[in-house]
């Protein structure tokens, strides 16, 4: 949006009404100057027909109804007209008889066309009327009525004094004369005015206007521009700046006032800053202090997290042995009994017996093994012992836990093993187990396609080990719950395997971690620290 | 002996004698009238003038009208003094005025000159009657209709008739009547005069003044007296037919015999000298019963007089 300035509206409007005012003057003084040529052209024309009026030869040519007689006061007429106004003359005579009727002859209207006045009888005193033509000539039409003259003043004042007869009349209409004044000169006049007066004088003025707005403007916006130079600093918070205006009117008041407001404001920001500057000081050691919480809090978390898990395991341990122990025996008694049923069936053709029921047999025979298999899970995962460490190479480790798996020919293999590596001090069998058990997870996770990363490296004072996988991923809220005994997302796991692999890493003081996203994969990474520190 | 020729001779010689004689003794008393137009008013006058002339064994030799113009005026004046008038009666102010210049060897009556203090008509060869009536006259014959009053107003210009207020205002004044002046030097100012007046007076006197009785003021005079209820009073009988209420003024016959009397009187001593400028013998009082009526006034007192006239 274009802003218009205080300046501009001013100038604008101070120059608008000059204009105006200007152009009113300039109209007024043409009106008025027009109104006084016309009353003068009036009484001009007045003036005229009266002297030809009382031209004793008018009245006798007119007597006589004799034209010829008209050329001289006609003549007279004509050299008393000295601004050469006179367009038209006509004589009637009563009974609307016209003896006489001319133009000038750069009158363009044609005197015919020109109205003669009717009923001439009816005139008893001098008649004016505009007469404007077709192509808008103007004329300024004057009547008079010429009156057979009766007596002197004096003798008429007498007969009216005495009476007259009725049949006498004291004036008798001989008929009328009419002139006409053209308004040319005063069109010229007025043309002349306009071109040489009034526009001239209207634009002077309108410019004197212009210039002395200007300049009012100027004065007035100068110190109201530097102050709104200044309050823009100010506004930017630059509050050093004073306004100088020294002169001793509102604007230099209002300066005044803003020099005293921009002091206090300074001194109020400055009292701020010292107090913001505190709180900043305050707002940082609480900062600092609400870090170390949250580290601390974090800490008493993974070590809360820590112990409720060791304590899940001990607890999880302790009910796996006892009611493990308790259920081997008779799964035993029970694989016995069906090994036994097998083989006697096997041995003995029994057409009525029933294939399901050999079939049947070999379900509990394998179900049975599963059992067996978990009991021995739980078994191990309470039997984890404290490591015993030697020396050993992590990818030979690496390599001889792939070399046990069974990884399906449709998952694609990646290792990025990083040769060099330092001996580690490590239980070689049990980092195996927990690489077996990664690795199997991942081929499950992956149902059999996909691809399976595995990569050995040293980050920091740790040996690092990462096993990744293509597979489905786990999802974010179940994250956390991977290594908790007995938490499985697959339908037949028993939720030890994990867990297992926490025990045995924790032994090791290592770290077992997992990055995992929903549809695109699961990472596990192992880390093992360089130096044993039970050592 | 006498012989019968030189008889015959002496016969006619007598008789021409006597006729000559008789010629001359009738011829020593002639009078030429020079009237300023045709108006009815000059011609009563004539007709008195006439009447008297007779009585007095005056003979008029000749009647002139100048047609009211000054060019023709001139011309019968030229005429007339051909003719050798023993004296020559000027009816008007323009026979009066042209004859005052060009005739100062022949006594000259005048009469019909209105206001002719104007006019300055005072050589010595000069005797006149003048139009107006007395203002004691005039206000005598106001009175007997009107009754008294206490205050009259009068419009003038007074460079026509501000000789006649000068007069009056005295007369007036001791008659215990305020005189109430407006002054005006246009007819145009007729109408503001009245509005002034209107109020202040009781009655209106309208004087033989050309810048305030003109047709149009006159109508304007007469309709502003009339809705105010304010008499109307003039010195022309002629203004009364137009609606005043009430004139004084001069008859004009008793005016043309008044002026053979004054012939005779210069005539019978044979030298001509002024008997200076009298008031008419004789007035009229004419009453406008019209006006008298709407005006509410009670004429029956005055009707029986038989010396006013009432119109219509």
């Amino acid at each position: 949006m274009i802003k218009i300035g205080i300046r501009f509206k001013f100038i604008f409007f101070t120059s608008l009404l000059i204009a105006t005012i200007g152009i009113a003057s300039s109209w007024f003084f043409s009106s008025h100057t027009r109104s006084q040529l016309e009353e003068e052209l009036k009484k001009r024309g007045y003036s005229l027909i009266a002297q030809l009026a009382q031209d004793g030869e008018v009245k006798d040519s007119m007597s006589v109804a004799q034209k010829a007689f008209f050329e001289e006061p006609i003549r007279r007429l004509r050299n008393l007209d000295i601004e050469h106004e006179l367009a038209y003359w006509r004589v009637l005579l009563t009974q609307d008889i016209v003896l006489l009727e001319k133009k000038e002859k750069w009158i363009k209207a044609e005197i015919e066309k020109i109205p003669a006045p009717e009923n001439i009888d009816n005139i008893t005193a001098p008649v004016f009327n505009v007469y404007i033509t077709g192509d808008s000539e103007q004329f300024y039409n004057f009547v008079i009525p010429i009156f057979e003259k009766h007596s002197i003043a004096e003798e008429e004042f007498a007969a009216q004094f005495f009476g007259i007869d009725d049949d006498q009349s004291d004036e008798k209409l001989i008929g009328v004369l009419q002139i006409g004044l053209t308004t040319e000169r005063i069109n010229k006049k007025m043309h002349a005015i306009l071109w040489t007066c009034s526009i001239p004088l209207g634009f002077i003025i309108v410019l004197v206007g212009i210039a002395v707005s200007y300049f009012i403007a100027s004065g007035v916006v100068k110190p109201v521009k530097l102050l709104v130079k200044i309050t823009d600093k100010v506004a930017s918070g630059d509050l050093n700046h004073k306004v100088e205006v020294s002169s001793n009117d509102e604007i230099g008041l209002l300066a005044s006032q803003f020099n005293q407001m921009t002091k206090s404001l300074k001194q109020l920001i400055d009292e701020k800053e010292g107090v913001m500057e505190e709180i900043k000081n305050v707002n940082k050691e609480l900062s600092s202090i609400n870090l170390e919480l949250i580290h601390k809090n974090e800490q008493l978390n993974d070590a809360q997290e820590q112990l409720v898990r060791t304590e899940k395991l001990a607890a999880v341990g302790t009910l796996a042995s006892g009611v493990s122990h308790e259920l081997r025996n008779p799964l035993s008694a029970i694989k016995n009994a069906v090994f036994l049923l097998k083989r006697k069936l096997s041995k003995k053709a029994m057409p009525d017996i029933d294939e399901k029921i050999i079939k049947f047999l070999d379900i509990m025979d394998k179900e049975i093994d599963r059992c067996s298999k978990i009991i021995n899970d739980l078994l191990g995962f309470t039997r984890v012992t404290k490591p015993t460490r030697f020396s050993a190479d992590i990818n030979a480790v690496v390599n001889e836990s792939l070399s046990r798996v069974d990884i399906s020919k449709n998952i694609k293999l990646s290792k990025n093993l990083q040769s060099d590596l330092p001996m580690i001090m490590i239980d070689a069998n049990q980092i195996g187990q927990v690489l077996i058990n990664l690795v199997e997870n991942a081929c499950q996770a992956m149902m059999n396609e996909g691809e399976l990363k595995i990569c050995s490296r040293v980050s920091g004072s740790f040996m690092e080990v990462e096993v990744g996988d293509s597979g489905c991923g786990i999802p974010e809220k179940e994250v956390k719950k991977i290594f908790d005994p007995l938490f499985t997302t697959k339908p037949r796991g028993t939720g030890i395997g994990l867990a297992v692999c926490y025990g045995i890493i924790q032994k090791h003081n290592g770290v077992i971690n997992v990055k995992s996203q929903e549809g695109i994969g699961t990472t596990m990474f192992i880390k093992l620290p360089l130096e044993d520190r039970d050592s | 002996m006498i012989n019968k020729n030189h008889k015959y001779t002496v016969f006619i010689i007598i008789l021409w004698t006597l006729l000559f004689s008789a010629y001359y003794a009738h011829a020593e008393e002639t009078v030429i009238v020079i009237k300023s137009q045709d108006l009815s008013a000059y011609n009563e006058a004539v007709k008195g003038f006439q009447d008297e002339c007779l009585k007095n064994n005056i003979t008029i030799k000749s009647i002139y009208d100048l047609n009211g113009k000054m060019k023709v005026g001139q011309k019968i004046v030229r005429k007339a003094r051909k003719q050798k008038p023993d004296i020559i009666l000027a009816i008007g102010v323009l026979a009066a005025t042209v004859l005052m210049e060009k005739v100062d060897d022949i006594p000259i009556v005048f009469c019909m000159v209105i206001n002719h203090e104007r006019f300055q008509l005072t050589e010595p060869n000069i005797t006149g009657i003048s139009t107006e009536i007395s203002i004691e006259d005039q206000l005598r014959g106001f009175k007997s209709i009107l009754g008294p009053f206490k205050s009259l107003g009068v419009i003038y210009d007074p460079s026509k008739t501000g000789n006649i207020i000068a007069k009056a205002e005295n007369i007036i004044k001791d008659a215990d009547i305020d005189l109430v002046k407006y002054k005006i030097s246009s007819s145009k100012e007729v109408s503001e005069a009245m509005e002034s007046l209107i109020g202040k007076i009781d009655a209106l006197w309208l004087l033989p003044d050309s810048t305030v009785v003109t047709k149009k003021s006159f109508d304007v005079i007469k309709f502003s007296t009339n809705e105010n209820r304010i008499p109307l009073l003039c010195t022309s009988d002629v203004f009364v037919k137009a609606g005043a209420l009430a004139a004084v003024s001069s008859d004009h016959k008793d005016v043309g015999k008044q002026a053979a009397e004054l012939a005779g009187k210069i005539l019978e001593p044979r030298t001509p000298c002024s008997l200076g400028i009298v008031f008419p013998d004789h007035f009229k009082l004419t009453v406008n019963t019209d006006t008298a009526k709407m005006l509410g006034l009670e004429l029956e007192t005055i009707q029986k007089d038989t010396k006013i006239n009432f119109y219509p």
